[in-house]
């Protein structure tokens, strides 16, 4: 390892043995730049960071992974600048990962007693994956540990906890209705230390990097938003950072898949797309370098960043979720056209009633002023 | 002022025309009405756009415009509401909230008197000068419904902006809806439908009442003028 400038002063020369070109490392450092929302003058301090960072091996980070399918640790190895972003996750320490580390068993169980004795009070602690409770949370047991003794056990030891991806972050697929397992996020279980929620179907793993990086840079974590995601990445919806907005503004829809408007890249608002109840950074940030994201490729949003999407954002191909009742499903709209029928044919058959009623009782009334009538009449014969 | 002022029924009891609406309580009503129509439509075009334009999407802006209505009028309704409530506290007697909300058993016996004409009237009608019981209580439902209305509508609203201010009324109005937006979407689709429900009942109630009693005219809402029970307004 060289030193952290050169004799010209200028940063990022040598990192990391050549692995990395200079050139590379810098783009890199400039891209997080733009995702935290700093201007250029940053770049300089966020390479020495990471170089800092690099050099002496800290933070220490450990990955727990719970209730997941590796999803999130898939999007991580395949983040936008492969090479660097796996580069930094390696040299952050990242004591123990069950997916990526060497070790395996108890050394591996050690591996991260170490980690948390080290560097008690600093150990940054991503969660992937929902953490079961039911039945003393039996249902997801590593190293012959409970997730929810697991997490409780490291919660001491830990600065922050990361939460990446909705089950995580909101308990997300295990947590669908009927949640067998009694399955719930990190925020749920862990009481003394900040929670940073990273959702989505995977969580785009720049968002990850951003977080890491702020925290090398200014010493804190991002602001968050009332659900505890960063603002950085979670501030907007995707329907305001959307390509196809303006499509969405005129009036132009996509009707059904392979139309005309399918073709033309119109707004996907009338196939179920949850761009509008959607925060997340994808419309803008993208992925696989900025290559693509759903809505580009021409598929609607799924929500799959948001809060119990399984259950509240299905059906995915519908504007809003349908209703259940007497056997049927229906639409919102065909249930509250039932409704103005029923009012409608109500208000008629109570109009008939009413004028039959009265009608009878006139009827009546007449019977009895004839009664009256004939009554007098005979009396006065 | 109408010309007649006066009217005798067949009975001999005598009817007087009184002011009972002011002029505040009216124009809200027809802002509320104004602004529930057309956040009907515009509603409905939002959750269902019924076409799909095909001009270049830089010269048209069909529903960015339906939207722009929605929410102006969506601000008109929130200041209506607003000011009905305040009424309610320094309104004359018909549009009070002492009158308006049933806490007293006997409104709760007179609503229930009032169903019981509706579905058997063969009873005599009850009379009333302002609201009916059961009026009143439809009503209160209906300031609940608009609530609804407001406070989901707006945070969606918020949702879609994003300084401080409305990131606060957006993190406030979503944990009210489990920090779910689309669930919010969801049930405010439901207001067009309980509104149309309540406009053909109102509509049909307001004919039935001047068909099957003498009190109110259609026009009352405009006017603001009833015919009274003579012997009633003594009573006042």
């Amino acid at each position: 390892m060289q030193a952290l400038k050169d004799a010209d002063g200028r940063v990022g020369v040598g990192f990391l043995d050549d692995r990395i070109s200079r050139r590379e490392f810098l783009k890199f450092c400039g891209r997080i730049a733009v995702l935290l929302g700093l201007s250029e003058t940053f770049i300089p301090q966020i390479a020495e960071a990471i170089e800092k960072t690099v050099k002496n091996r800290r933070p220490s980070v450990i990955w727990l992974e719970f209730q997941d399918c590796a999803g999130n640790t898939e999007s991580f190895t395949r983040a936008n600048s492969p090479s660097v972003g796996q580069a930094v996750l390696e040299s952050i320490s990242l004591d123990y990962h069950e997916t990526l580390m060497a070790a395996a068993g108890h050394r591996a169980e050690k591996a991260r007693e170490i980690a948390l004795e080290e560097n008690k009070g600093k150990v940054i602690v991503v969660v992937e994956g929902s953490i079961p409770t039911k039945d003393n949370g039996v249902y997801c047991c590593i190293g012959g540990k409970t997730a929810l003794q697991i997490i409780k056990e490291v919660e001491p030891y830990a600065l922050v906890f990361v939460a990446v991806g909705t089950c995580a972050a909101f308990g997300g697929l295990p947590k669908a209705n009927p949640n067998p397992t009694g399955a719930v996020a990190v925020e749920d279980v862990v009481r003394s230390k900040p929670v940073i929620n990273v959702p989505g179907c995977p969580a785009n793993p720049d968002v990850l990097m951003g977080i890491l990086v702020h925290y090398l840079v200014f010493g804190r974590l991002p602001d968050l938003d009332a659900q505890k995601r960063p603002l950085f990445a979670y501030g907007k919806r995707i329907h305001d950072t959307c390509e196809r907005r303006p499509h969405f503004d005129a009036g132009q829809y996509v009707l059904s898949f392979d139309d005309y408007g399918a073709r033309q890249g119109y707004c996907l608002y009338k196939v179920g797309c949850k761009g509008p109840e959607t925060y997340n950074i994808c419309a803008s940030w993208r992925w696989n370098l900025g290559a693509s994201w759903p809505v580009k490729a021409g598929h609607p949003c799924l929500g799959c960043s948001e809060k119990d999407f399984w259950d509240r954002f299905t059906p995915f191909y519908e504007r809003i979720p349908l209703i259940s009742g007497f056997g049927v499903e229906g639409r919102a709209d065909q249930w509250g056209k039932v409704a103005v029928g029923l009012a409608g044919a109500g208000i008629i058959g109570h109009a008939i009633y009413t004028g039959l009623v009265r009608k009878a009782e006139k009827k009546a009334e007449e019977i009895a002023e004839q009664e009256e009538k004939q009554a007098s009449e005979s009396s006065e014969g | 002022m109408k010309a007649v002022t006066e009217k005798t029924l067949a009975s001999g009891e005598t009817l007087i025309l009184k002011k009972v609406w002011e002029l505040p309580v009216r124009i809200i009503h027809w802002t509320i009405v104004v602004c529930v129509v057309v956040l009907a439509i515009t509603g409905y075009f939002i959750g269902n756009p019924p076409f799909s334009n095909t001009q270049d999407a830089a010269t048209i802006f069909t529903f960015g415009t339906i939207r722009f209505l929605h929410f102006l009028f969506a601000y008109i309704l929130l200041a209506a509401f607003i000011f009905r409530i305040y009424w309610g506290f320094v309104g004359n007697k018909y549009a009070r909230w002492s009158t308006m909300l049933p806490l007293s058993g006997k409104k709760w016996r007179d609503i229930w008197r009032e169903i019981k004409y509706l579905f058997w009237p063969r009873t005599k009608l009850p009379v009333y000068t302002g609201h009916s019981p059961l009026a009143n209580l439809t009503y209160l439902l209906l300031y609940l419904v608009v609530l609804f209305g407001i406070v989901s509508g707006f945070t969606m609203y918020a949702a879609a902006q994003y300084t401080p201010f409305w990131r606060r009324i957006a993190a406030w109005g979503l944990a009210l809806f489990g920090n779910n937006l689309n669930q919010v979407h969801f049930l405010h689709h439901f207001l067009l439908w309980i509104f149309a429900v309540f406009v053909i009942l109102h509509l049909y109630m307001v004919v039935y009442t001047v068909v099957v009693s003498y009190t109110t005219e259609v026009d009352t809402m405009i006017s603001g003028y009833k015919f009274v029970l003579k012997s009633e307004l003594a009573e006042e």
